[in-house]
């Protein structure tokens, strides 16, 4: 445990740059994690390419490893009341959500190929924040959405949803 | 039809964004699918995934749900009742059957019930046996109707007549739910 503490990897993001962090830290992803253990000794003298994932992507994501790199794994099917509501999300968490939209969503996308489900979830519950409380019309407005349904649809959404209408 | 994604919220992975809308209660789902025709096909397409995440995803929620004799039983891939009946508090019931319509048991054919109609009826109609709701085919009616659950205060000293059957209208295509009484479970 300590000496893979110590051992530091060395990461290759999509453009080329190459960011050095310690193996426990980028065992919070589990797709490293598993690579690592597929390459065996030949991880800690080769890079390992990150193809997906750009460089300040990458460096923000190790960022969010590196804060929470002592925090215990979470069970597989976990009953206890570690996943929180929506709105609950860690300090630390929201200041380091407090990004650009597409820097936001470029974090999600990372998490989520690399495997790091409490960074894809302080992602989703970010951008499930940014929905809650909004209209439609508002929503599309913040995420720049182009409104495709036609005046007919519009209506027929609105008469299927009309059952959960004022609750 | 396949849509074109412009935006960065449609454009995610299908797990990615059913991850965010298991987020919602229902209502705020709703909202959201008016916005742009893929949320609403995801929704459609994963109603079961996302109503149950929905529900293992909140603690709190979860817990009121278990306590209701919901089980993680999946039946066509939806959380349902493992255990029957479930009592429904009358306030609920109440609630949802003044904006629904719906048929009473006994009665020679469909007949509808208006909102003035039950609520002027209303006190007879809780104060005899209770209630039963057994579930078929549960959809995001369920999901609204537990979130309703979970917003009152149950009251165990009232008990609700045996009203019949309960259908609520179809919602996108998807499932109905429906409640049964006791008399016509025996039946």
């Amino acid at each position: 445990m300590a000496a893979s503490e110590s051992t530091r990897i060395t990461l290759v993001s999509n453009d080329g740059a190459e960011v050095h962090v310690e193996r426990n830290v980028a065992e919070r992803s589990m797709l490293i994690k598993n690579m690592m253990e597929d390459l065996g000794e030949a991880a800690m003298t080769q890079s390992v390419p990150i193809p997906n994932v750009n460089e300040s992507v990458l460096k923000k994501v190790i960022e969010w490893c590196e804060h929470h790199k002592n925090d215990p794994p979470a069970a597989a099917d976990d009953d206890s009341d570690s996943r929180k509501k929506t709105t609950d999300i860690e300090e630390w968490d929201q200041k380091f959500m407090q990004v650009d939209q597409e820097m936001l969503f470029e974090i999600i996308l990372a998490s989520n190929y690399l495997d790091i489900k409490p960074l894809l979830d302080v992602g989703c519950k970010t951008v499930a924040n940014m929905i809650k409380g909004k209209s439609p019309e508002e929503i599309r407005k913040t995420f720049n959405i182009t409104n495709d349904f036609t005046p007919e649809e519009e209506e027929q959404i609105r008469r299927e949803n009309e059952w959960a209408e004022d609750r | 039809m396949a849509y074109q994604s412009q935006d960065p919220l449609t454009g995610l992975p299908i797990e990615v964004l059913i991850h965010i809308l298991s987020n919602f209660s229902i209502s705020e789902f709703l909202q959201l699918s008016h916005t742009h025709p893929i949320i609403r096909d995801a929704f459609r397409s994963n109603a079961a995934q996302i109503c149950n995440l929905a529900i293992e995803n909140d603690p709190e929620f979860k817990i009121r749900v278990y306590s209701q004799g919901i089980r993680a039983t999946k039946v066509n891939k939806w959380l349902v009742p493992k255990s029957f009946p479930i009592i429904v508090n009358p306030t609920i019931a109440r609630r949802i059957f003044t904006k629904k319509v719906f048929v009473r048991l006994g009665t020679p054919s469909p007949v509808e019930i208006s909102k003035s109609w039950l609520v002027g009826n209303v006190d007879i109609a809780w104060n005899t046996a209770g209630m039963k709701i057994k579930l078929y085919e549960p959809g995001p009616q369920f999901l609204s109707f537990l979130e309703w659950q979970r917003n009152e205060v149950a009251d165990p000293d009232v008990e609700i007549e045996d009203w019949g059957m309960v259908e609520f209208p179809r919602l996108c295509g998807l499932w109905t739910m429906r409640f049964l009484t006791s008399r016509e479970e025996k039946l």
